[in-house]
């Protein structure tokens, strides 16, 4: 992949606040492609959008947009650079006196892509109508809207977002996630989402990123997570599948259930072929997150 | 910069209504204490209300301004969301320096407008005669004022872009505590001794304007150097 077609490239990059490290993150978000950030709360997905966002400063490692180093730019480049970048934060950061029009007139003023009429479209898509509402009147998917119809009619081909779909109602939550697929539409756009709610990013990502602990633990693609599985197994069935030399050790994730084992299966259907008799299910993002951060490795 | 001009004015905007009733307080007390003294002649009536509204009443409005801006700036974290919009911290530093400025002079001619329609109002009811302060000394008074402000802006906006409100509420009142050196007697003999030579040298020109003009520059310049300190200090800041 040639810098140019990455819309985001973070490479090692590292920071410490305390006793809290970013330890030489490394992700790619190629034009046209949905990045979902998982990992538990302070894992470093937030740390990590405020390094890519330049509100913090690394102490190594670099992030380049659109194939340019933020930090190396002189200023009216740096602008123009950011005209390309859309933030949605996790909360409605906005002053809470004004209203969500006199919102979206400082995106308006401040990014020379947006449009006014994309603007409305999008409030309409999202059946949002209390533009004259001030921001501290507006409920968390009031807000969410407000601060989604402003980055999407900004002209931004990459969009942060950290946490959009968090406290929504399900019925709110399809629509956002049915407006980004929707933006995803144009040419060169690329998101990185972070979310909790993984079942909202198995449909959305095309590559998932785990960290945990500040570190980078998978990044995967979307057809590589839907070849993964979970085995049950009883402690005899994980000792043979151990001793059987099918996966070297130190590979296999497994965690303790009540009754049983659950082991992380790279390839389940290659599994199913070798262990016809052994139950395994297709494993979802949050499967996966469970047993990388909270697995025993075998 | 234009986004944030605006972002700020906006916000301010909706703070109207606090500005309002505390300057309709201002003019109330003011006017009720000055008219209720019967040592007062118009002249020092028309003066001491006029004098009040402009620098104690828009003074004040800008102060809170200044609070007011930089406290939502940390509410639910707006200022890192500012950041991420296409505009550089140099902008964002200048900016709030730019509004702060066009507020305190946007308060002071209302002050200035103000204090006069109602020095002649209470002067007229009271003594019969229209007394407004002449036009010269509201120019003096303008002109101090800005200066005072611009110089306590100086002083304070570094400290808060390098802090925030949350920390730098500590330290707003320094420059209130550094005009308590003023306590002190050799402080005030110096002053007052600079005092009397700026009044020799306005009497031999013949007119006060060259310094209030010196007064204006200096105190523009602090506040242009100040806002270079910000930027510098902003730099390096993260949220």
């Amino acid at each position: 992949m040639t810098r140019e077609a990455l819309n985001l490239r973070v490479d090692g990059a590292c920071k410490t606040y305390g006793d809290f490290s970013l330890r030489q993150v490394s992700l790619e978000v190629p034009a046209g492609t949905i990045l979902g950030l998982i990992g538990q709360n302070g894992a470093g997905k937030t740390t990590l959008m405020k390094a890519i966002l330049g509100t913090i400063n690394l102490e190594g490692g670099s992030v380049e947009l659109f194939g340019k180093n933020p930090a190396e730019l002189p200023e009216k480049e740096l602008i123009a650079l950011k005209a390309r970048v859309g933030y949605v934060s996790a909360v409605t950061a906005f002053p809470q006196l004004v209203t969500a029009r006199e919102v979206s007139r400082t995106y308006e003023l401040s990014y020379p892509g947006f449009e006014r009429g994309r603007f409305d479209e999008m409030c309409a898509k999202l059946s949002f109508d209390a533009l004259d509402k001030p921001i501290k009147e507006l409920s968390r998917g009031m807000g969410m809207k407000v601060q989604l119809a402003c980055v999407l009619a900004s002209g931004a081909d990459l969009l942060i977002l950290d946490e959009p779909t968090a406290g929504l109602d399900p019925i709110v939550r399809e629509e956002v996630l049915d407006v980004l697929r929707e933006w995803m539409e144009g040419d060169g756009r690329s998101i990185l989402i972070s979310s909790h709610i993984t079942s909202d990013l198995e449909h959305l990502a095309d590559t998932v990123v785990l960290i945990d602990d500040g570190a980078v633990l998978v990044d995967c693609t979307a057809d590589e997570i839907a070849e993964m599985g979970v085995a049950h197994l009883r402690a005899t069935e994980l000792e043979q599948l151990l001793s059987d030399g099918g996966y070297a050790p130190g590979t296999l994730h497994v965690l303790k259930r009540d009754l049983s084992y659950a082991a992380l299966i790279p390839d389940r259907h290659a599994f199913a072929e070798a262990y016809p008799e052994f139950a395994v299910d297709p494993a979802g993002i949050d499967d996966i997150m469970t047993l990388l951060v909270k697995g025993e490795v075998r | 910069m234009k986004a944030l001009l605006y972002s700020d004015w906006a916000s301010l905007g909706k703070s109207m209504k606090s500005f309002l009733f505390s300057i309709f307080m201002i003019c109330g007390i003011v006017t009720f204490v000055s008219i209720s003294n019967e040592g007062m002649d118009a002249e020092t009536v028309a003066e001491t209300i006029q004098s009040n509204i402009m620098a104690t009443g828009s003074l004040m409005f800008a102060f809170f301004s200044f609070f007011n801006l930089f406290g939502q700036d940390e509410h639910a974290g707006w200022e890192s969301v500012k950041l991420s919009l296409p505009v550089s911290r140099r902008e964002v530093v200048v900016g709030r320096y730019l509004i702060m400025a066009i507020i305190i002079a946007v308060l002071l001619v209302i002050g200035a407008i103000l204090g006069a329609a109602i020095a002649a109002i209470a002067t007229t009811v009271k003594y019969g005669t229209v007394t407004i302060m002449p036009l010269w000394m509201v120019a003096v008074t303008i002109a101090i004022a800005l200066s005072a402000a611009l110089i306590y802006l100086a002083i304070e906006m570094p400290i808060f872009f390098k802090l925030g409100l949350t920390k730098a509420r500590l330290y707003f009142t320094l420059p209130f505590f550094a005009c308590m050196l003023f306590m002190l007697k050799p402080v005030q003999r110096f002053f007052e001794g600079l005092a009397a030579r700026f009044g020799t040298i306005a009497e031999i020109i013949g007119n006060p304007a060259p310094i209030l003009a010196i007064l204006l520059v200096i105190a523009a310049v602090l506040y242009a150097i100040s806002s270079i300190i910000s930027t510098r200090i902003y730099e390096k800041r993260e949220f």
